[in-house]
């Protein structure tokens, strides 16, 4: 465990950096603040709403499925170390993995997940 | 079955680590309470979101203090890296005034109860760990072992393998070798998130894949590109 003792420091000096960083900013800079300053600033304009919308659920739909293929790499890394240990059966195992995630990745692909571009915006 | 052995755990183990293996574990598990009871006081939730991601790093360095590098990695590339961003996508793009996250909570309570009991349960099983046996054990064990199937569990010597190979392949024969059906347990987990993430959100792409890539490729560009000859009468204008 001594070998991470780099890390610790790293992670030492990185926080000491930032606080020292932040704190110098907080302290050094001038800060008249007033109202117009910390309103948004939207062109002259008040703000017209929030700044939060609703947005496409293909974003959200991207982001899962990039979560399970991420995952499932996740999964192939200990083969790819401990795979010859685990001798044929492992690669039976391996490949049988490999095929139930493919039938899922086949019925995005049929069903245009992946596709961006929709019909409607073409 | 075998009778267990409980023991408290007492700290005592904690002398045989170092000064500073010691230090560490109290400073990363108190940052990681600090930081959860931080996710459920702050107001604001793109905040929370964060002190999440502030819990995920102290956890992942309690896994690192217990030796378990791969799986203090996986914790930061997949709950960090995706999951946390993916709720800071949701928190900060949905349109969720307070009042109505504060109205959602109204039934919460019979939920978080039932979470403490699991809690403290969890918690009076760490402190007396048995030693020889887990009762955790499949209750399938003494079938397998002596039933009619006579099937006797795969010899690993862990001893060995613990010698020889880093902790990494070690997972490796774990994973494929001896709870192969966990590994396909996980794939079917996998492939339910894969197909539900469709199913529910994917409702106006129908045809698709819509370009031939292919065609697109081997489109000849001599073809498509072609030389016209300029007219003097437009020479002249410009």
């Amino acid at each position: 465990m001594i070998e991470y003792l780099g890390v610790i420091v790293y992670f030492m000096v990185a926080t000491v950096l930032g606080v020292v960083m932040f704190w110098a900013a907080t302290q050094c800079s001038s800060q008249r603040l007033d109202l117009e300053k910390l309103t948004a600033y939207e062109c002259g304009y008040d703000a017209f709403g929030e700044a939060r919308s609703p947005f496409d659920v293909g974003f959200y739909l991207v982001a899962i499925l990039f979560l399970v293929f991420d995952l499932e790499v996740a999964f192939l890394i200990p083969w790819a170390l401990g795979g010859v240990l685990s001798g044929w059966a492992g690669l039976a195992a391996l490949l049988l993995f490999l095929a139930v995630l493919v039938v899922g990745f086949v019925y995005e692909w049929g069903k245009g997940a992946l596709d961006w571009n929709s019909p409607e915006t073409l | 079955m075998t009778s267990l052995v409980l023991r408290p755990l007492c700290f005592n183990s904690l002398h045989k680590k170092g000064l500073l293996m010691t230090s560490m574990f109290f400073l990363l598990s108190t940052g990681a309470w600090m930081s959860a009871a931080l996710v459920l006081r702050s107001k604001n939730p793109v905040h929370s979101v964060f002190y999440l991601v502030l819990t995920f790093l102290h956890a992942s360095g309690l896994l690192v203090l217990l030796g378990l590098e791969f799986f203090a990695l996986l914790l930061l590339l997949v709950y960090i890296g995706a999951l946390a961003i993916m709720f800071l996508f949701v928190v900060m793009l949905l349109d969720i005034p307070a009042t109505e996250l504060m109205a959602h909570q109204r039934g919460a309570y019979p939920v978080a109860g039932l979470l403490f009991v699991t809690l403290v349960i969890s918690l009076v099983g760490l402190l007396w760990q048995p030693v020889e046996t887990s009762p955790l054990v499949t209750p399938l064990w003494p079938v397998v072992q002596g039933g009619p199937l006579g099937l006797e569990f795969p010899e690993t010597s862990w001893q060995t393998a613990a010698m020889s190979h880093s902790a990494l392949a070690q997972l490796g024969v774990a994973l494929y070798g001896v709870h192969v059906d966990l590994l396909l347990l996980a794939s079917l987990l996998l492939l339910v998130a894969m197909i539900g993430a469709v199913a529910l959100t994917l409702t106006r792409r129908v045809h698709a894949p819509l370009h031939d890539v292919f065609a697109q490729q081997s489109v000849d560009y001599q073809k498509v590109v072609s030389l016209v000859q300029q007219s003097t009468q437009a020479k002249t204008f410009t």
